[in-house]
């Protein structure tokens, strides 16, 4: 995975942190009362959703996204405020290889870090919004020839997600989501079609399931 | 008590140091085997042009002519220390794409760090095709833009040559040359390599008979011109010329 070592070290630390509390939790949940309505102290989330490219760039004249899916953590920090990791990918077709090269798949990374705030809009109802700032990415192409070849483009992106979740029972949840990607990439290209490559758009539309722990957030947690 | 005998413990540590030695080529040979099948990796973050326009021999454009773009390199594997383990072909089609009403084409391709980079134009089989050959293993074109400028494709005439003997003791002697329907051109970054490029090359045939009757097939290019020399019985050479100006085109000499 191309990430920096410094966002590596966050997820992993994020990760380990979230299994070792999610721990304690479990181990809490049999002796405390079960709360009505719960502040996610963490999730995890796991999605589908479908990519679309869009804009005046060359991927949106010439693919067209067959799904996706993400995996996120996500640790409420104060009341609705929460940070999080996803890690995911989106997979594209080519469907004009004339605009972009003669591959047929695009796997493009969704590894990044977020913070985002939710909060209930009835007992059952959440509505949240979330921001990637930056993270960085690699398109992986991928050609079927007589011998399997790749080629691998890079750049970075800020993402910004809404999403509406309904809680089934205190610990879990479905949600709908909505995604707006925006991509910087570092293809070099001729001058005529280089303003084709320098970005690219895309709307994800996803679905998923949430698997809810905790009853506080993390500073409270720590204070009280 | 197990009474073992020096000579079977040497045999022993042998026999072990063999088996570990064996099992260490064995997996040095799969990791190796799976290393030479990793896929074939290209230039990260670049895309290249390649643009031109077709014509005729009119100086008409051509329409639908069929353009791709390849990358044609030998691939070796550690086995070819071995003279038996035959090279392999790695042939990558890296973009396609054909002319417009105007003759014209432009494709975005990938770019592959290759010895033998090949822009191929073919229009069907009535039009002799073009090959574009570069290296692009060190070199990378100006505003990474291929430009073929215009590419003249001939078209292609066939002729038949028919000798027709009608005494059994003469003989003939005949000789021409013609133009072979094809075109490939050689470019060192950016400039025609001519001694090395084979641009309608000429062919020529030569055949002597006595008594009896011949026929054959050629292909040449619309338009060329073909001088046929032969001498009936060691008399003096006659010369004609040829210019094949139909699609098919017969020569019938009688000795």
């Amino acid at each position: 995975m191309l990430l920096p070592l410094p966002i590596k070290a966050l997820i992993v630390c994020f990760f380990t942190f979230t299994c070792c509390i999610g721990q304690h939790d479990i181990e809490n949940l049999e002796t405390e009362e079960k709360p009505k309505i719960s502040k996610t102290y963490y999730s995890y989330n796991l999605q589908y959703f479908v990519p679309k490219a869009f804009g005046d760039n060359a991927l949106a004249e010439s693919t067209r996204g067959t799904g996706g899916f993400n995996f996120k953590l996500q640790l409420g920090v104060y009341k609705g405020f929460f940070v999080g990791a996803n890690v995911g990918a989106a997979y594209l077709e080519v469907t004009n290889p004339e605009i972009v090269g003669n591959y047929k798949k695009t796997t493009v990374r969704n590894n990044y870090l977020f913070v985002g705030y939710e909060f209930y809009v009835s007992e059952k109802f959440r509505l949240g919004l979330s921001l990637a700032p930056y993270a960085e990415t690699t398109y992986k192409n991928k050609i079927f020839d007589a011998v399997e070849g790749r080629q691998f483009d890079t750049g970075s992106f800020f993402s910004v997600e809404f999403y509406t979740d309904y809680k089934l029972s205190p610990y879990i949840a479905v949600f709908a989501s909505y995604t707006y990607r925006n991509d910087k990439l570092n293809i070099l290209a001729p001058d005529e079609i280089q303003s084709q490559f320098n970005s690219a758009n895309f709307h994800y539309v996803g679905v998923g399931v949430k698997l809810c722990f905790g009853q506080q957030d993390l500073i409270s947690l720590l204070f009280d | 008590m197990i009474i073992t005998q020096p000579s079977a413990i040497k045999h022993i540590l042998v026999l072990n140091l063999l088996m570990r030695t064996a099992f260490f080529l064995l997996k040095l040979i799969i990791i190796l085997f799976f290393l030479g099948c990793q896929p074939k990796e290209f230039e990260k973050n670049t895309r290249i042009l390649i643009t031109g326009s077709v014509v005729d021999q009119n100086n008409s454009p051509i329409d639908g002519a069929s353009i791709q773009v390849l990358t044609d390199d030998e691939v070796g594997s550690i086995f070819n220390i071995f003279p038996f383990v035959p090279t392999a072909n790695q042939i990558f089609n890296l973009a396609s794409t054909q002319t417009n009403q105007l003759g014209e084409f432009s494709v975005v391709s990938l770019l592959n760090r290759s010895n033998n980079f090949i822009v191929s134009v073919d229009k069907d089989d009535n039009y002799a095709p073009y090959l574009f050959r570069t290296s692009v293993l060190d070199y990378t074109p100006d505003n990474l833009t291929f430009n073929l400028n215009s590419i003249s494709l001939k078209e292609k005439s066939n002729f038949d040559l028919i000798l027709i003997n009608q005494n059994p003791s003469s003989n003939i002697t005949i000789t021409f040359n013609y133009e072979i329907p094809y075109c490939s051109e050689i470019y060192e970054e950016g400039i025609l390599q001519e001694d090395v490029s084979y641009c309608y090359p000429l062919e020529t045939f030569t055949v002597s008979l006595q008594g009896e009757d011949f026929s054959r097939s050629f292909i040449s290019t619309s338009g060329s011109g073909i001088q046929i020399s032969y001498s009936i019985n060691s008399q003096p050479e006659i010369v004609e010329t040829i210019i094949l100006n139909q699609s098919e085109n017969v020569v019938t000499i009688t000795y």
